[in-house]
C-alpha cells in the first residue's frame, strides 16, 4: 500500500537547513497495524503528515496504492486523502461549533457525497460507534473519552483504507485508552490498515509492527526493504 | 480624582505599549472627529456664528407666508408701507429697493460698480456705523443725490482719500455727494459698492414683490408677539386690499430670525452634510470598538486578575472607557489637524464657486477652527471615546475571572457573545456605509442629471458680456435699440465672432416678468410671464430651435407690426391642444396705471424652450419682444428701475478671449460705458450647479470615506475571525476541505454579514433619504438605480475586503492540526 523510497523533509534554519527526516525507507503493506515510536523531536508526527498528504515539503519518492505521490500536485494528493485516508488526533480535533452528527459530517461533505448518501453513512456511523443518542450533543458536553470515539468515528466515516492516528490515547485515562485502542483492533481486523504514532508500549502491543525513529532515521524496522540500506547508527545518530 | 487620574496614567502606558493598535484607533477616529469638525465649521459659520451687526437676534426678515406653501422673500411697497406704519413692535426698519448697478465715470476708466438703494436709518438698523461720515438721512430719501460708499471701493477707486466726504462721484451719468463709507467688515447679503437713498413713497405704483425689508425688534418683544402682531396688521391688510394678488396667493406675514433666513438655502445641505459625517463618524467608532473587543479579549487575564484582587465592575469599565475616552482625544486632536487641512480645501470651493450664490454675510472663505467649533471637537471626542469603550467594557464584566485565570487567554478568546458583539459592530458599520453610498449616489445622479438637462440652446463656443444701461441717457427704447445695434456691428467685426446678439437679460440671470395677460388657458393667468426683449439675431445665436412660425428681422422695427415671439411651455400653458401662432397677446393690458402696458402683439413664432432660472427648474412661459419694440415704461423698468443688466450672446468659432476687443469695441461706440462682465455661458452654466457639485463632491468624499472605514472593519474582523479559527481550519484541510471550500467558508462568513448589513441598511435608507428629497434633481429619493450600484458597491469592496483574509485562511498548513498541544 505504501513505498517510501529515501524520503527526506527538511527545515529552513537560518542559513542552514535542520533535517526532520533523512533517507527513510518504508514499505507497508494493507492490513497492517504500524506504531510509529521515538522520542520527541525524532520526526513522528512529521512522517505522518507526509503519509497523509498534508506536507508538501519533502523530497524522495512515496508510492500510495499505485500512485506515485511524488509526481502528483498538491490538489491530487489532496484528493487520495480525501478518498482514502482517515485522521485520529491527539487532541481529538473536533469542530466545537459543529453537533456529534455534524462532525461526522465535515469530512463527507469534502467529498462528492449527495446529502442523502452523507445521511445515511453518518447514520451508519453513529450505529456502528454506538453514539446515536450523542448526535446532537456539541463536544463540550462529551467526555474526553466520547470526545476521541467521535474522533475516530470521524476517521471512519467515509470507509478510509488508511487511518492515521497520532498519540490517539494522549488525553485520556488508561480505560478509556484501552477502549479506544481496542477499537482500532477491530477496525484492523475488518481490514483497515492503521498507522500509529505513540510513546505507549501499551498502545504499540495493540499493533503488529513498530518502527522506531530517532533523529529523523528510522533505526528499527522489522520490515525493512531489502537492499534499503536504513543506514543509520543504531540509536546513535552520531554520522550526521 | 485619584482614581481618575490613576486610570489615565494607566491608560496612556497601555496605549503606549501597544503602538500599533493605538496608532491604528488613532488615524480611524482622527478621520470621522476630523471630518465633523471641518463640516461643523461650515455649520457654525452659517447658522450660529453672529451675524457682523450690534444684536443681531433682534433683527427678522419680512416674508410672506404663501398660500400653497413656501415663502416670498420680499414684499409689494402696499405691504411694507403697512409694516411700517402700522406695526406695534418694531424698532426700525431697513429698506431695501429693486438692485440696481452704477457705472462709475470720472477718475478713472469707466466702472460697473454693484449698487443698492436703500432707505435712510438702514445701516442703524442692522446696527453699523460708518466708518466715515454718516449714513442716509430722511430728507435725502425724498431724492437727494447722496452715497455711501463700500469700504473697498473707497480704497480702490479713492486712494482711501479721508477728505471724500464731501466729494461728488458721477454715478450712471447722474452726480452724487459722498456723505459715508462703511466699515471694512460691513457685509451684506449681495455685493455693493455704492449705496444710494431710496424711498417708498417713489414706487407705490409697483405690484411686485421687489422690495426687501429687514426690521429690528422692540427691545423686550420676542418673536411670537411679533408674529402675533404681524397677523393684526394683515387682517386690516385683508380687509382694505382683498383683490390685490398678492394678498389673494398669501396667508399672511412671516418674520423669520434674519440669520435663519439667510442660512436658509444652505441648511437643508449642510445639516445632510453634517448627518453623513456623523454616519462616518459612527463606522469609525465602531471599528474602533471592534479593535478594542479584541484587544479585551487579549487582555481577559489582566481584567480577570483585577477582579481578582477586588477591583469593582464600575472600577474595570472606569478603566476600559478611560482608555477610549484617552485614545479618542488623542484621535480628537488629529481630527482638528486634519480638519484644519480640509478647511483650506473647504475655503478654496466655496470662494471659488458656491460663494456667488450665497449671501454675503455668511462668509465661507473666512472658515476657521475658532472656539465654538473646538469645543464641539472635544465634546464629540468625549462621546466617541464613551461610545467606543462602551461595548469592550460591558465585554469584560461577561467572562468568569477564575476561568480566565485558570485557562489563560485561549479559552476565553472565542466566547461567542463577544464575536456576536463585534459581528453586530460590523453589521452596524456595512449599514452605515450603506445608506452613505445611497445619500452619495443620489446626490451624484441628481448633479449629473443636472449638468446633463438639455439647456434648449447650445452653450459651447458662447459667451456672454453684461452691461449695465441704468444711465439716464438708456431712459428710451430708441437710445437703447440704437446703442446695441451699433455695439452689435462692432462686436460682429471682432476676429472670431461668428454671431452676435443683445437680450434684456442673459438667462440663468434675474430677468424681469410681467402679469401674465388674460389668455385662453385655464392655469394661464395664474403665472408670472418672463419678458425678454431681444435683437433679431437672438435665438439663431442661442442655437433656439424655432417650432412654429418665423424668428425676428430687420423689418420688425419701431415703427412696424407689433410681434412677439413665445416659447413651447406658453403655447401649451396658454393655448393648450390649440396654435397659438396669429394669437394676440396684449401684455399689461388694464395696467396703465402702474406704468406696463404695452399694445396687442401677435405670435409670429414658437421657440423651443430654454433653462432661465435654473437648470432644475421647469422652463417659465415666457414672451420674446424685439428690443425695437419695446415701450418706453418697459424700456425702463428692465434697465432703470430694476437695473438689470443687459446681456449681449457671442458666439465664437472657438475658445477666443473676448475682454480685451470687447471692452474696445463699447468704449468705441461710447466712451462711458463699462462693461460688467464677460464669461463663457459654459461657466455660467457650471457655475449654477456649483453648489449640488459641492455637495455631490463631499458626500463622495464622506461615502469613499465609510466604504474604507468598512472595508478596513470588514478586514480586521476576518482577520481576527481566520487567526482565531487557523486550528479549526488546520483540522478541515487535514480531513481533506480543499482549499477552495476554505476561501469560500469563510468569504461566506463575512459576505453573510455584509449581507445583513446590507438588509438593514437598505431599510434605514429607505427612511432617511427621505430627508434628502429636496436636494434631488429628476430623481425620487427611492430611485432604484442609486441604490442598486450602491449595494454593488459595498459588495464589490465587500468581497475584496473579505477575500484577503479567507486567501490567508487557505495557506493555514493542516500541521497546526497536528502540532496543537
Amino acid at each position: 500500500m505504501i513505498q517510501l523510497r529515501n524520503v527526506e523533509r527538511t527545515y529552513k534554519t537560518g542559513p542552514g537547513v535542520t533535517y526532520v527526516l533523512r533517507r527513510v525507507n518504508v514499505d507497508i503493506q494493507s492490513g497492517e497495524f504500524v506504531t510509529i515510536m521515538g522520542p520527541s523531536g525524532a520526526g513522528k508526527t512529521t512522517l505522518l503528515s507526509i503519509l497523509g498528504m498534508l506536507d508538501d515539503s519533502w523530497v524522495g519518492e512515496f508510492y500510495f496504492l499505485d500512485h506515485a505521490v511524488h509526481k502528483l500536485d498538491r490538489k491530487k494528493r489532496a484528493e487520495l486523502n480525501r478518498q482514502y485516508i482517515g485522521f485520529v488526533f491527539q487532541s481529538y480535533h473536533l469542530l466545537d461549533n459543529l453537533t456529534v452528527y455534524e462532525n461526522l459530517d465535515v469530512p463527507l461533505s469534502y467529498r462528492n457525497i449527495s446529502r442523502h448518501q452523507r445521511a445515511a453513512m453518518v447514520a451508519e456511523t453513529l450505529d456502528r460507534f454506538q453514539i446515536v443518542g450523542k448526535k446532537d450533543l456539541y463536544p463540550s458536553q462529551l467526555s474526553g473519552g466520547q470526545q476521541q470515539l467521535v474522533g475516530v468515528a470521524r476517521a471512519v466515516v467515509g470507509n478510509p483504507k488508511l487511518i492515521l492516528a497520532d498519540e490517539p490515547t494522549g488525553n485520556l485515562h488508561s480505560s478509556q485508552a484501552k477502549e479506544i485502542m481496542e477499537l482500532f483492533k477491530k477496525l484492523n481486523d475488518q481490514g483497515t490498515t492503521i498507522i500509529q504514532v505513540t510513546h505507549s508500549e501499551v498502545n504499540a502491543s495493540y499493533g503488529n509492527r513498530t518502527i522506531q525513529l530517532f533523529d529523523g532515521w528510522v533505526v528499527n524496522d522489522p520490515k525493512a526493504p531489502k537492499g534499503e540500506g536504513q543506514t543509520a547508527p543504531a540509536a546513535s545518530g552520531g554520522n550526521r | 480624582m485619584e482614581t481618575l487620574l490613576q486610570d489615565v496614567r494607566y491608560g496612556l502606558r497601555m496605549l503606549r505599549k501597544s503602538p500599533g493598535f493605538t496608532l491604528l484607533a488613532v488615524i480611524t477616529l482622527a478621520l470621522g472627529i476630523g471630518a465633523n469638525t471641518a463640516i461643523f465649521s461650515v455649520v457654525y459659520e452659517v447658522m450660529f456664528r453672529p451675524l457682523p451687526y450690534a444684536q443681531p437676534d433682534r433683527l427678522v426678515k419680512v416674508t410672506l407666508q404663501w398660500k400653497h406653501g413656501g415663502i416670498a422673500d420680499s414684499v409689494t411697497p402696499v405691504l411694507a408701507s403697512a409694516v411700517l406704519e402700522n406695526n406695534r413692535v418694531f424698532q426700525s426698519s431697513a429698506m431695501e429697493f429693486p438692485a440696481t448697478g452704477c457705472n462709475l465715470a470720472g477718475g478713472g476708466a469707466p466702472e460697473y460698480v454693484p449698487a443698492k438703494r436703500v432707505s435712510a436709518g438702514f445701516f442703524g438698523t442692522l446696527g453699523v456705523a460708518p466708518a466715515l461720515g454718516r449714513e442716509f438721512l430722511e430728507s435725502e430719501a425724498a431724492g437727494g443725490h447722496s452715497a455711501v460708499l463700500s469700504y473697498g471701493l473707497w480704497q480702490s477707486r479713492f486712494g482711501a482719500d479721508r477728505n471724500i466726504l464731501g466729494q461728488q462721484i458721477a454715478c450712471n451719468g447722474e452726480t452724487y455727494t459722498v456723505v459715508g463709507v462703511l466699515p471694512r467688515s460691513f457685509r451684506y447679503e449681495r455685493r455693493a459698492d455704492v449705496w444710494l437713498p431710496d424711498r417708498l413713497a417713489h414706487h407705490l405704483q409697483d405690484n411686485g414683490l421687489n422690495y426687501d425689508l429687514i426690521a429690528r425688534l422692540r427691545p423686550g418683544v420676542s418673536l411670537a408677539q411679533a408674529q402675533e402682531d404681524g397677523r393684526r396688521m394683515w387682517a386690516q391688510l385683508a380687509r382694505e386690499h382683498g383683490s390685490a394678488w398678492y394678498v389673494r396667493n398669501t396667508e399672511g406675514f412671516n418674520f423669520i430670525p434674519y440669520q435663519r433666513w439667510l442660512a436658509r438655502g444652505l441648511r437643508s445641505s449642510l445639516l445632510f452634510l453634517l448627518g453623513a459625517v456623523a454616519l462616518v463618524l459612527l463606522i469609525a467608532v465602531a471599528n474602533v470598538a471592534g479593535l478594542m473587543l479584541g484587544r479585551t479579549t487579549a487582555r481577559a487575564r489582566e481584567i480577570a486578575l483585577r477582579a481578582a484582587l477586588g477591583a469593582t465592575r464600575a472600577r474595570i469599565v472606569g478603566q476600559l472607557i478611560t482608555e477610549a475616552v484617552l485614545l479618542s482625544l488623542l484621535g480628537g486632536a488629529a481630527g482638528v489637524l486634519l480638519a484644519w487641512y480640509l478647511n483650506g480645501g473647504l475655503k478654496a470651493i466655496f470662494a471659488a464657486k458656491v460663494a456667488l450664490h450665497m449671501p454675503v454675510q455668511l462668509d465661507l472663505t473666512g472658515l476657521a477652527l475658532n472656539g465654538p467649533v473646538l469645543i464641539y471637537t472635544v465634546v464629540i471626542s468625549c462621546v466617541v471615546g464613551i461610545l467606543a469603550g462602551t461595548v469592550p467594557a460591558l465585554h469584560s464584566l461577561r467572562g468568569q475571572p477564575n476561568a480566565a485565570l485558570k485557562q489563560g487567554e485561549r479559552s476565553v478568546g472565542s466566547s461567542r457573545a463577544q464575536r456576536r458583539g463585534r459581528n453586530l459592530l460590523l453589521v452596524g458599520e456595512v449599514a452605515l456605509s450603506l445608506m452613505l453610498l445611497v445619500g452619495c449616489s443620489l446626490l451624484l445622479r441628481s448633479f449629473l442629471l443636472m449638468r446633463g438637462v438639455d439647456l434648449g440652446f447650445n452653450p459651447h463656443n458662447l459667451q456672454v458680456a453684461q452691461l449695465s444701461l441704468a444711465s439716464r441717457k438708456f431712459d428710451n427704447t430708441a437710445m437703447v435699440t440704437q446703442f446695441q445695434q451699433k455695439l452689435l456691428e462692432k462686436v460682429r467685426g471682432i476676429p472670431g465672432v461668428v454671431d452676435a446678439a443683445s437680450v434684456s437679460s442673459a438667462p440663468l440671470e434675474f430677468g424681469l416678468n410681467l402679469p401674465m395677460p388674460e389668455l385662453p388657458g385655464k392655469d394661464c393667468s395664474d403665472n408670472p410671464l418672463e419678458y425678454r426683449a431681444v435683437s433679431p439675431s437672438y435665438f439663431s445665436t442661442m442655437r433656439v430651435p424655432l417650432l412654429r412660425g418665423r424668428t425676428f428681422t430687420r423689418t420688425d422695427g419701431a415703427g412696424a407690426a407689433p410681434v412677439m415671439i413665445i416659447n413651447r411651455a406658453m403655447a401649451r400653458l396658454c393655448w393648450p391642444g390649440k396654435d397659438a401662432l396669429g394669437a394676440q397677446v396684449w401684455i399689461g393690458k388694464g395696467m396703465e396705471k402702474e406704468g406696463l402696458t404695452d399694445q396687442p402683439r401677435q405670435v409670429v413664432g414658437i421657440v423651443g424652450d430654454m433653462k432661465e432660472y435654473s437648470l432644475d427648474q421647469a422652463t417659465p412661459p415666457m414672451a420674446f419682444v424685439p428690443q425695437a419694440q419695446v415701450p418706453d415704461a418697459i424700456d425702463g423698468l428692465l434697465y432703470q428701475s430694476f437695473g438689470l443688466l443687459s446681456a449681449m450672446v457671442i458666439r465664437t468659432s472657438g475658445p477666443v478671449d473676448l475682454s480685451l476687443p470687447l471692452a474696445r469695441a463699447v468704449r468705441e461706440v461710447d466712451p462711458q460705458q463699462p462693461v460688467a462682465s464677460v464669461a463663457p455661458m459654459s461657466q455660467l452654466v457650471s457655475d449654477s450647479v456649483a453648489f449640488a457639485r459641492v455637495l455631490a463632491i463631499l458626500m463622495s468624499a464622506f461615502a469613499g470615506l465609510a466604504l474604507l472605514l468598512s472595508a478596513v472593519g470588514l478586514y480586521a474582523l476576518l482577520s481576527y475571525h481566520v487567526s482565531q479559527r487557523t486550528q479549526e481550519i488546520g483540522i478541515r484541510m487535514a480531513l481533506g476541505a480543499p482549499r477552495e471550500r476554505v476561501l469560500a467558508m469563510v468569504m461566506r462568513e463575512g459576505i453573510a454579514l455584509v449581507a445583513v448589513g446590507t438588509a438593514v441598511g437598505l431599510a434605514a435608507a429607505l427612511g432617511l433619504t427621505r430627508l434628502a428629497a429636496s436636494l434631488l434633481f429628476g430623481i425620487t429619493a427611492t430611485d432604484a438605480v442609486s441604490f442598486v450600484v450602491s449595494v454593488l458597491c459595498l459588495l464589490g469592496v465587500a468581497l475584496l475586503a473579505s477575500y484577503l483574509p479567507a486567501r490567508r485562511a487557505t495557506k493555514v498548513d493542516p500541521l497546526v492540526a497536528l502540532r496543537y498541544e
